[in-house]
Order: structure tokens, then C-alpha cells, then sequence
């Protein structure tokens, strides 16, 4: 992969944040109009029916796989950008202060899949 | 001063000369104004009447060049292109372009600029397969709009001056430089995008940019630098993907 001096692996971790912001605004003002707004008021029936509905989608192996690999996205952009903007403050935290900031982004949606499945 | 006097303005202006001063500091000038003065042209009152030790660059006094940029009560902005009336009663604190090495009072260093500039090869690599030939290269005004914006950079360095990211990391290409590749590798005549990319994707290349948008505020032409570099970001990733994807596509190193 590394053609020349100086690459990085930035390309990917780039395109990641840059996918997980855009999934978060196209995806969040939709969720919060539905999940805030038009369910509690009963648009898509009775609240109790949807919640059960969707509760069948977010515990079936698949959905959960979905919510947690678009959540992780959505993580990774925050990890990202938190790791850019502590060089953005003018420090130079050590490489394991980044590892751990990317752990964080890649451990987490793992982790709660895990215990998904577990459950 | 052609025209009539409206007032007098204090320019205060950094002063550095290596060969006597320790270290930059303000000196202030009293400047007569009128309605057409533009700062460049107070500068120029100062040199011809104050002052001919006062150093700036300067060429066509109509935002074309790129010559006169200067920071302007923090601004960094064209001299050329702002009137001293909108800055009266004054002071107005003229200092050369931030992020910059100062040579002598407003003049900065443009050699790094220059080798940045250099690196991503801003010019029209032909199709080695399909050189133009005798018809030379053809393109349609769709064709032409898909780069023209950037095109109209004058490497004026007030991007540089504006760009948080330039501050933090001295080796960062930045915008001008980044826009000149993408310039280029827009253009359909041009065939040099995967020689371009080794300047552009690495550290110091477009990924110290994060998206700040400064340059773009600053820019005098409209160019839009900041999604020249979203657009260099994009197609680098896709780029990475590509070559991950099928390893033995773009071999030229």
C-alpha cells in the first residue's frame, strides 16, 4: 500500500468520519422528528405496537448489526474529530492517547454487539 | 493624492529591516485620504512622501496580480482592493501576511509557497497513449467549468495567511497549492492526477486540512479553497479504496 514517503493510513480513517457525518445528517433530524414527534403522537399507530415492532428490528442479529456498524460511524467522526482537535490546540498528544481515541471508536460498537447477541 | 482631501488616517505600519531592527514593531503615518485612496496607494504616499525605506510588493493595483496582500487590522486582505475610507478615523494596522516568513517590513518569504506550489505539478500532463496532436486539446465549456473556479487563484497567499492549519503545521501544502492540483486534475486535457497524488496524500499533503473554511473567507477571487480540498479528500480516499480494492491498478510510482 505505502508507494511513497509521508502516506498515511488517512485516506481511510478520513473516509470514515466523512461517511459517519454524513449518516449523521441525513439520518439524526429524520430520528428525532420520528422518535421525538410522530411515534409518541400515535402517527404510525399505537406508541406500544411501534415500540414492538421496532424492538423486533433492533434484536434480530441483522438490525442490530446495522444500528451498531451506523452508530460506529457516527462515533468514529467524533473520535476523529476529537483527536484533531486536540492537534488543533496545539498539542501533540503521544500515539497511545490516538490509539485510545480510535479504540474507543471501534471497541464500543464491537463490544455492545457483542453483548446484543449475548443477550 | 488625486481628488479631494477627506481626511487623515494613521497607518500603522510593521516595520522590519534585518539590517537595523532587532525586531518587527509598528511605526505610525499620517496619511491624507480621499475618496479613491486604496491602501496600496497610502503605502505609496508613505514611500513617496514619509518613508522610501518602506518595503511592500505591488504590481497592478487592480486585484489581478496577487502582489499587495497584507493583513489589515487583522484581516489579511489585497491593498489594492480596500479603500482607505472604510478604515477612517484609522488607525489601520497594516502587517504583512501571517504564516510567513518576513524578508523586510511587508515583504514575506515566497519560496516556500513556490515549492509547495512545485510539488503537486501544476500543469497539463498529457495523455501519453493520446498526445493532442496537430488538433491540439479540445474542450467543451462543460468541460472548462468543471475547474474554472479554481483557476482563478492569483496566488495572492492570503489563504495562507488566513489558514489556522498553515499556523500549526509549517510543512502543510496549503490551499492555493492544493486548489492548483485539483485545478488540474479537474481538467479534462490533463492526464497527471496519479503523479499529483503522492504530494497530496501523505501527512503534510491535504490531510492537515480540517475543513476550517478560513481560506475560503479570505480568497479575493471567489476560488473556494476549502472545497477544492474536500473534493482532493474525497477523490484521494476513493483513490486508497481503489488501490486497496485492486492492488495492481495505478503501478506508477
Amino acid at each position: 500500500m505505502r508507494r511513497w514517503e509521508g502516506r498515511t493510513n488517512e485516506p481511510l480513517f478520513w473516509a470514515l468520519f466523512g461517511g459517519g457525518g454524513m449518516l449523521a445528517v441525513v439520518t439524526m433530524p429524520v430520528l428525532v422528528v420520528a422518535a421525538g414527534l410522530l411515534v409518541p403522537f400515535g402517527v404510525f399507530g399505537e406508541p406500544a405496537e411501534v415500540h414492538a415492532r421496532v424492538a423486533g428490528f433492533v434484536t434480530h442479529p441483522l438490525g442490530g448489526l446495522a444500528v451498531c456498524v451506523a452508530l460506529g460511524l457516527v462515533l468514529w467522526h467524533c473520535c476523529h474529530r476529537t483527536w484533531h482537535a486536540l492537534r488543533d490546540l496545539g498539542l501533540h498528544p503521544p500515539e497511545v492517547v490516538r490509539a485510545g481515541i480510535y479504540g474507543v471508536a471501534l471497541l464500543t460498537p464491537a463490544i455492545t454487539y457483542a453483548l446484543c447477541l449475548a443477550a | 493624492m488625486s481628488g479631494e482631501v477627506l481626511g487623515t488616517i494613521t497607518l500603522r505600519v510593521q516595520r522590519y529591516r534585518p539590517d537595523v531592527d532587532e525586531a518587527p514593531h509598528l511605526v505610525d503615518y499620517a496619511v491624507p485620504w480621499g475618496q479613491d485612496t486604496s491602501v496600496l496607494d497610502a503605502l505609496t504616499w508613505i514611500k513617496d512622501h514619509l518613508d522610501p525605506t518602506l518595503a511592500f510588493r505591488w504590481s497592478c493595483r487592480m486585484a489581478i496580480c496577487g502582489s499587495c496582500g497584507f493583513v489589515l487590522n487583522g484581516t489579511p486582505r489585497l491593498g489594492c482592493e480596500h479603500f482607505v475610507r472604510d478604515y477612517a478615523p484609522g488607525p489601520l494596522v497594516v502587517e504583512p501576511l501571517a504564516n510567513l516568513a518576513v524578508e523586510r517590513d511587508l515583504v514575506v518569504d515566497l519560496e516556500p509557497f513556490l515549492a509547495s506550489l512545485e510539488r503537486v505539478r501544476p500543469w497539463l500532463a498529457p495523455d501519453p497513449d493520446d498526445p493532442p496532436g496537430e488538433t491540439g486539446n479540445r474542450q467543451t465549456p462543460e468541460q472548462l467549468l468543471a475547474y474554472h473556479d479554481y483557476a482563478m487563484c492569483i496566488d495572492c497567499l492570503l489563504c495562507y495567511a488566513a489558514c489556522p492549519q498553515v499556523a500549526l503545521a509549517p510543512d502543510f501544502l496549503g490551499p492555493a497549492a492544493i486548489t492548483a492540483a485539483v485545478r488540474y486534475d479537474k481538467d479534462s486535457r490533463d492526464h497527471g492526477n496519479g503523479d499529483r497524488l503522492p504530494a497530496l496524500d501523505r501527512e503534510d499533503g491535504l490531510w492537515a486540512c480540517t475543513f476550517v473554511g478560513a481560506c475560503s473567507t479570505a480568497c479575493p477571487k471567489g476560488v473556494d479553497p476549502a472545497a477544492a480540498i474536500q473534493q482532493a479528500k474525497a477523490a484521494t480516499a476513493a483513490a486508497w479504496a481503489a488501490e486497496f480494492l485492486l492492488p495492481r491498478r495505478g503501478g506508477r510510482s
